[in-house]
């Protein structure tokens, strides 16, 4: 089991009726590897990640976690599964009429056998580790974007999970908490061979803590490779990415019907309108 | 959408029926905080409702039987039509109004937040975890309120036969228990467990498949309303035909 990846995806394809918007991607994860998956706005990413998490079905190919087939598994055989990875959505997607401690207890109190004593210290202790202690009897209204991202951090690492799913764990983070939760991901893959998939934009935090780095460019992979040979690849394209350039490959028009998909698919505001702007000072 | 609706209900069957014996049982502790909702909280508004309406019957078949010199028949007229109709039809309206629109909301505000992912993501499954407590507790309270509201809309009748039509109060309960057989308030009972059935399984339907942010939530909202209405109000008159016409 420690030899094999975690995560195997081979020759993944999905279509939307004629449109692909997923072609030919295939890549491993290794135990205790980083994975940072890039890419601009209504490249798949999203799309991807749920595909990986088995909440899409892919038209063809195979993905496999823990060595095992999700593609063709039944609801309950995914449950199995999930219960031994955690995710960490974009909007932290806590559940309103919870308080947070509630919200980080949830997985406890649904797929474990502990007493709410034990309950009580595993959600306090995680909340340490994000920096939330004593924010417990509060609602996630009353808290801010960040603090909500936080806790959905918590959650996701409540059941000590072998494998970890971040969507854009950063965006929304002021620098210092930014520093902080890449360091909570590094201190967790190196120290408990945790394996995290995470899907971002912030570049620096994507230096930070990756292992491997993943380029997507219209539904395929651009290019993978160590932080190192991303940084010194010649491909224009990842260039200008990384750079954050407004001139070059990488077309800036989203046609119409890509543009309704993205919107479909997840709709991401701040990262839009940072394009739009981008596309007029072009 | 009507296949949404039944794999809604096959689910909501496995998890109640047959997934607690595989040892996935169903927490109890939100069925009540649901009953709470769905039923403590409409006591007063079923109250008030029923004892208008119990009222109001009487009132007005005082008024059409004294012309005919048959006052004396108000009671078994109150009893008879509260009962079998209107006690499970205008108790079911108010719940549809107060509780199916909230359900409806409330799931359908979760879904547009990623909260029904989220719950999938974990293994929650959120039939299991949100779903299948409403139902339950509008399974119990539903039919409770039925009864609640039966009474307190026959005590709306007492009161008009009572204070203006001069009976008192022991040839009231004389002739209105005379008038009414045990299948008057079990076919109520047996309605108002259908009424159930359906209008929380159409609100959490409509909530489950909001589609388009806030205003997909706002359409779930009312078409959990409008559907859970008219449904309800078929339904009873297929009831009615089979309990009272049939045969």
């Amino acid at each position: 089991m420690n030899g094999s990846p975690v995560i195997e995806v081979s020759n993944l394809m999905r279509q939307f009726g004629d449109r692909t918007v997923l072609k030919d991607i295939s890549f491993n994860v290794d135990r205790g590897e980083t994975l940072v998956i890039m890419g601009g706005s209504g490249c798949g990413k999203s799309t991807l990640l749920r595909h990986i998490i088995g909440s899409m079905k892919p038209t063809s190919g195979s993905v496999k976690i823990f060595g095992e087939e999700i593609t063709t598994m039944s609801e309950r055989e995914i449950e199995r599964i999930r219960k031994r990875f955690g995710m960490l959505f974009q909007s932290g997607a806590l559940l309103a009429s919870l308080t947070v401690g509630e919200n980080v207890a949830l997985p406890l109190e649904q797929h474990t056998a502990k007493s709410p004593e034990e309950i009580e210290e595993a959600v306090e202790q995680k909340l340490k580790m994000v920096g939330l202690s004593g924010f417990e009897d509060l609602k996630p209204a009353e808290i801010s974007g960040g603090m909500k991202k936080r806790v959905g951090l918590a959650r996701a690492l409540a059941l000590d999970p072998e494998l970890l799913f971040s969507d854009e764990p950063t965006s929304g983070l002021d620098p210092i908490m930014t520093a902080v939760v890449d360091q909570l991901t590094l201190k967790l893959t190196h120290g408990e061979h945790l394996t995290a998939v995470v899907v971002t934009h912030d570049m620096t935090s994507a230096f930070r803590i990756a292992t491997r780095m993943i380029m997507l460019g219209h539904g395929s992979i651009v290019a993978q490779g160590t932080p190192g040979e991303i940084r010194n690849s010649s491909n224009p394209e990842v260039q200008q990415f990384i750079n954050g350039e407004a001139d070059g490959p990488i077309p800036l028009n989203l046609s119409q019907e890509e543009h309704e998909h993205h919107q479909q698919v997840k709709p991401r505001p701040f990262f839009s309108a940072r394009y739009r702007f981008h596309r007029k000072t072009a | 959408m009507l296949r949404n609706y039944l794999r809604l209900n096959l689910s909501l069957l496995h998890w109640i029926f047959v997934a607690p014996f595989n040892g996935q049982f169903f927490k109890i502790s939100p069925i009540f905080r649901q009953m709470v909702f769905i039923g403590t909280r409409a006591t007063p508004m079923v109250a008030l409702t029923a004892f208008s309406i119990g009222v109001t019957l009487a009132m007005q078949a005082a008024h059409s039987l004294q012309q005919m010199g048959a006052e004396l028949y108000v009671p078994d007229l109150v009893m008879l039509s509260i009962l079998r109709e209107l006690g499970p039809i205008l108790i079911a309206v108010i719940v549809i109004g107060r509780s199916c629109s909230a359900v409806a909301a409330e799931l359908g505000t979760m879904k547009v937040s990623e909260e029904i992912e989220a719950l999938e993501v974990m293994a929650i499954n959120p039939i299991q975890y949100l779903v299948v407590p409403r139902f339950l507790a509008m399974m119990i309270m539903l039919p409770g309120l039925t009864i609640f509201g039966n009474y307190i809309g026959v005590v709306g009748g007492w009161a008009v036969c009572r204070f203006a039509l001069n009976f008192n109060t022991a040839g009231f309960i004389m002739r209105a228990v005379e008038s009414a057989d045990t299948w008057d308030l079990y076919s109520g009972i047996i309605k108002s467990v259908v009424f159930a059935w359906i209008i929380i399984t159409i609100a959490c339907n409509a909530g489950l498949n909001v589609d388009g942010g806030a205003e997909g939530v706002g359409q779930a909202t009312t078409a959990s309303v409008v559907q859970g209405l008219l449904a309800m109000l078929v339904t009873n008159a297929i009831l009615t035909g089979i309990f009272f016409f049939g045969a």
